[in-house]
């Protein structure tokens, strides 16, 4: 009976026993460190990981507190704190703390320490499981610090920057400007765009945005607010940010507006201005010149002559300049439509036939193109060749004819005016296209232009999609523009 | 009675050329220098009778008893502009249809065509030439207001 009770005792040891040398078999082979101590944390058993990882042995620590051995400068206080404390307390406890090996490299651990108890109920020791996290950790790290920087970038915008998602819903934003088209940041996250701005505006933002997200190509709009300052313009970006939500930066340029519009407010007065005396100016010449007030004396007449054709000149200069504003801002609005070419060039041609007589020269046009067309304001193209074309006859040789042609090439129309006579000075060449250009002064041809007519030219050539370029040979001088088909 | 017919036709070319001829013109311009040239330009050009006056105010109050044929009026002026005052000018009665034609600056396509809106009958450019400023003038007139007369003649 004794024995049997003895047998059955021992079976059960036995299978105690292996169940025992299996879990230390998992404990010694694990990758995860495995330490166990008495109440009091001092060390009874580590496993192999523990020295690989920290470099003691388990004669290093045996019956010893791991904790002073490994913890260092880097060692988080108030994390040691509440180990001790949950020890002191027979309580388990998970914390991440950094630790030192004995070469003295530093390292992260994450540690579930689970107490064990005798059967009534008193803490015998403890197990502690702990995983090498340096990595996770450096990469925690990394993603923080890249976060910082991004967060410093966006900070040192000037403009505001909003993450919307489609709904309209601000995600985050970053409004550095007090003066912004919203209230502060913290007012404006998790709100909907209706609620901080006005409805058309509102729906203006909110449909391109849908519209961004649908295309995946970013897109700019403008709008105005009214503040308690005045009314603000504003220019917003707005770009995909994923695939539900775009980033949305908003720039104040009421500022640039302001300028904008005191600019144009400038131009038309000064335009006013400068042309009302110029034609009292011209006009009284014209009545003395033109003998309505009787006669005047040959010497007189020459000089009242030449007044007039230095007030015209002035007139013309100021046109040019304000019209190269406007093109050069933008701010000229053409009147673009798909318009026959041949008979713009036939009439423009027509008008500058007189002006070229004077020069002894004519117009010879070469094309079989009826049915050009091409996306053009018609004033403006009619500008553009009439520049040509008194350039033409202006330098071109006299007596000579200028060959005006307009032909077809792969996907634009080339029109061409070419005059014979002396070729473009090499050195003038870069300045063609600028403003004030004009090939020596000394030349008394050149006195009857403004210096601006090329660069008007090619700005406007541009503004219809188009391009401009000349070739200059020995004896000949081309010019070309070429407008895209339609 | 051919002789009848042919006298009958004399007469209506006689009216035709009397009520073609533009005589009395309504100078509206605010600049002084510019009103004196464009006044004399008229006068000794093109011979007609101008009365010349320094805003649309004082065009408006003086329009009954000058009874132009024609007003030529300026567009950029204090107070009452070009536009302005022709709209009050349309207002007095029987002056529906006078034909008035702007001198301006504003030469861009889009503003000769408000300008046009307006109901005036043309639009002549700043700054002009004094030596054919009233063959322009004439010349728009005969082309916008003589077919009008000439249906309502006879």
């Amino acid at each position: 009976m004794n024995t049997a009770a003895e047998r059955t005792l021992g079976s059960k040891e036995q299978t105690a026993l292996t169940e025992l040398e299996k879990l230390a078999l998992v404990a010694s082979r694990t990758h995860n460190i495995v330490i166990v101590t008495d109440a009091e944390a001092r060390t009874e058993w580590v496993n192999a990981a523990f020295t690989r990882v920290t470099g003691y042995t388990l004669e290093d620590v045996k019956g010893r507190r791991v904790g002073p051995l490994v913890q260092g400068e880097l060692t988080d206080p108030l994390t040691v704190r509440h180990m001790r404390e949950a020890i002191r307390a027979g309580r388990g406890f998970q914390v991440e703390i950094q630790n030192y090996a004995k070469d003295g490299h530093t390292y992260w651990l994450e540690v579930d320490s689970r107490p064990f108890h005798s059967p009534d109920g008193k803490v015998l020791g403890f197990v502690g499981v702990e995983t090498d996290v340096t990595v996770r950790k450096a990469m925690e790290e990394e993603l923080r610090r890249r976060a910082v920087e991004l967060r410093a970038f966006v900070e040192a915008l000037p403009d505001s920057v909003f993450r919307v998602d489609r709904d309209g819903q601000f995600i985050d934003a970053h409004v550095p400007d007090p003066d912004s088209f919203v209230a502060p940041k913290d007012a404006v996250i998790g709100r909907h765009i209706s609620e901080l701005l006005p409805v058309d505006v509102a729906v203006k933002l909110v449909e391109s945005i849908a519209n961004v997200l649908d295309c995946g190509k970013g897109c700019n709009i403008e709008f105005q607010v009214e503040r308690m300052t005045g009314v603000r313009d504003f220019e917003a970006r707005i770009v995909p940010a994923s695939i539900e939500q775009v980033l949305v930066i908003v720039r104040n340029v009421s500022e640039r507006k302001l300028l904008e519009r005191l600019k144009d407010e400038l131009i038309s007065t000064v335009s006013h201005e400068l042309r009302t005396p110029l034609t009292a100016i011209r006009g009284t010449l014209g009545l003395l010149g033109g003998g309505v007030l009787g006669a005047i004396s040959p010497e007189a007449q020459e000089l009242v002559n030449m007044s007039l054709s230095n007030a015209e000149r002035l007139s013309r200069l100021i046109d040019d300049i304000l019209d190269l504003e406007r093109v050069m801002q933008g701010g000229l609005e053409l009147d673009l439509e798909a318009r026959p070419l041949l008979p713009l060039i036939e009439r423009c041609i027509h008008e500058a036939e007189p002006f070229a007589a004077e020069f002894g020269t004519c117009y010879v046009l070469e094309s079989d193109e009826a049915d050009a067309r091409a996306r053009i304001d018609g004033d403006r193209f009619m500008q553009v060749l009439n520049n040509l074309l008194s350039n033409a006859a202006k330098y071109g040789d006299p007596n000579d004819t200028v060959k005006v042609t307009l032909k077809s090439s792969a996907q634009d129309w080339r029109i061409s005016v070419q005059n014979h006579g002396r070729p473009i000075p090499v050195d003038f060449r870069p300045r063609l296209f600028r403003r004030f250009a004009m090939v020596d002064g000394s030349d008394h041809r050149s006195r009857r232009g403004t210096g601006l007519g090329l660069a008007i030219t090619k700005a406007l050539v541009e503004r219809m999609q188009g391009s401009i370029d000349y070739e200059s040979s020995i004896d000949a001088t081309e010019f070309f523009i070429r407008l895209p088909k339609c | 009675m051919r002789v009848v017919i042919a006298s009958f036709f004399q007469r209506i070319v006689e009216i035709l050329e009397m009520s073609s001829k533009l005589g009395r013109i309504m100078l509206v311009e605010d600049d002084p220098s510019l009103r004196l040239v464009a006044q004399i330009a008229l006068e000794r050009v093109g011979g007609f009778c101008v009365l010349a006056c320094s805003s649309g105010q004082a065009a408006l109050d003086s329009i009954v008893e000058f009874a132009p044929a024609l007003v030529l009026l300026d567009v950029m002026m204090p107070i009452l502009d070009g536009p302005a005052t022709l709209k009050q000018l349309r207002a007095l009665p029987g002056y529906k249809t006078l034909p008035v034609i702007y001198l301006t600056a504003k030469i861009r396509a889009t503003e000769i065509s408000d300008l046009m809106a307006t109901g005036a009958i043309g639009v002549l450019a700043k700054p002009f030439d004094p030596m054919t400023l009233s063959r322009s003038v004439a010349e728009l007139w005969n082309s916008q207001c003589r077919p009008a007369q000439l249906d309502c003649a006879p």
